[in-house]
């Protein structure tokens, strides 16, 4: 074991005892009877009952551990609003172990002048567009041969029911191809921030995977702006699904037989 | 090293290689091949992973089951009322979750992806060296 990897597992282990005691915390408030707020609520009518005050839930715990309430409190309170942020990063993160050749292979699409990222960006535009076309045109065909009276044996509903998951299995295709170019387009933004003059020398020592992750987040930030947000979603799509179908275009090249030269 | 010279040699380069071509090819030490992939592929250790895997895994299991032991009616309350909900047409809804099963959950799938690193690191360092 090297001293960078103990340094990660004692890292690991310091905030796995962090965790730790703000699970059993947390627990253990859970546990009480007169416990009043519920672990996971939806309701469609009432909103959910308010949270004990925990200056309540501090007097039940023994002595110098009532200190880790307000922690604990805050903790959950700030974590349930962070659930998408975690799972961008956890997703990204899993394209990334389970998928490095192809997220590899889209980051190496992606390199270039700024000419050859316009161009990803734009070729990223026409998948988006091709897709909404084709996805609008489809439920268009699909209501109109349904309506028809070409149904199956079931009727209207189930055939309403087997073309919904029928594109339900497209958007999830769609999206882990998006995910693979989210990851690489990611990594190519930390490349560009760690870019910055004054970061440029710590560049090197930082980990790909956590280049990638900086640059995620930086996207999540951008997606939370609340009008420049939407666009930056959009643009970050396009270039995601561009520096794939790039990297798949430049995957198939070779393999096609190059025509004899007029000259 | 091919006596066919490439197309793209500057002219300095000629002689350079016309000498390097002249050598002729000898055969590697027995048992080379296999000590320069050991030391390519070799990145000896992925045991630490694991460590880190189980470390993050086990409080964050442990949470999770427990809190389906002591409040699993509300998991079932709450997927109840989200099925009645989609079959009414209600145009609104209330949602909470604990903070601390949400984190519980993301660093179950952390370990989990770590785990998941390391078990294929080993298969990949395999299946290079039995090659």
């Amino acid at each position: 074991m090297r001293q960078r990897d103990a340094l990660l597992v004692l890292f690991a282990v310091i905030l796995a005892v962090g965790v730790s005691a703000l699970l059993l915390a947390g627990s253990f408030a859970g546990a009480q009877p007169e416990a009043t707020r519920p672990g996971v609520y939806f309701d469609p009518t009432r909103t959910p009952p308010p949270a004990r005050e925990f200056v309540e839930v501090q007097r039940r715990f023994p002595g110098p551990f009532g200190a880790i309430v307000p922690l604990q409190r805050g903790v959950s309170e700030a974590a349930s609003d962070a659930a998408g942020y975690l799972l961008v990063l956890l997703g990204t993160a899993a394209v990334f172990v389970l998928g490095h050749d192809q997220v590899v292979a889209t980051y190496r699409a992606s390199l270039g002048t700024w000419r050859n990222q316009l161009r990803v960006f734009l070729t990223g535009l026409a998948v988006v567009g091709v897709g909404a076309s084709a996805g609008a045109l489809s439920t268009i065909v699909f209501l109109g041969t349904v309506a028809q009276g070409v149904r199956g044996p079931f009727g209207v509903p189930a055939a309403l029911q087997i073309g919904i998951a029928a594109m339900g299995v497209v958007v999830v295709v769609a999206g882990l191809a998006a995910l693979v170019g989210f990851a690489a387009s990611s990594w190519r933004l930390g490349d560009v921030i760690f870019g910055a003059p004054g970061l440029r020398r710590v560049a090197t020592e930082i980990p790909t995977p956590l280049v990638a992750l900086l640059g995620a987040t930086a996207i999540y930030v951008v997606w939370q702006l609340p009008i420049v947000g939407g666009i930056a979603v959009l643009c970050a799509l396009a270039y995601s699904l561009g520096a794939v179908v790039t990297a798949r275009l430049a995957q198939s090249a070779p393999a096609t037989p190059t025509p004899p030269s007029v000259t | 090293m091919s006596l066919r010279e490439p197309l793209d040699l500057e002219p300095q380069e000629r002689a350079t290689h016309r000498l390097l071509s002249a050598v002729p090819p000898q055969t590697l030490p027995l048992g080379f091949r296999d000590a320069v992939m050991r030391r390519v592929t070799g990145d000896p250790s992925v045991g630490w992973e694991w460590v880190v895997a189980a470390v993050l895994a086990l409080p964050s299991l442990a949470f999770l089951a427990f809190q389906v032991a002591t409040r699993g009616g509300e998991f079932a309350a709450a997927l109840n009322n989200m099925l009645l909900a989609a079959t009414s047409d209600t145009s609104q809804a209330f949602f909470f979750v604990d903070g601390l099963t949400v984190i519980a959950l993301a660093l179950l799938g952390l370990a989990s992806l770590v785990a998941a690193h390391a078990s294929t690191a080993i298969a990949t360092q395999r299946s290079t060296t039995s090659r």
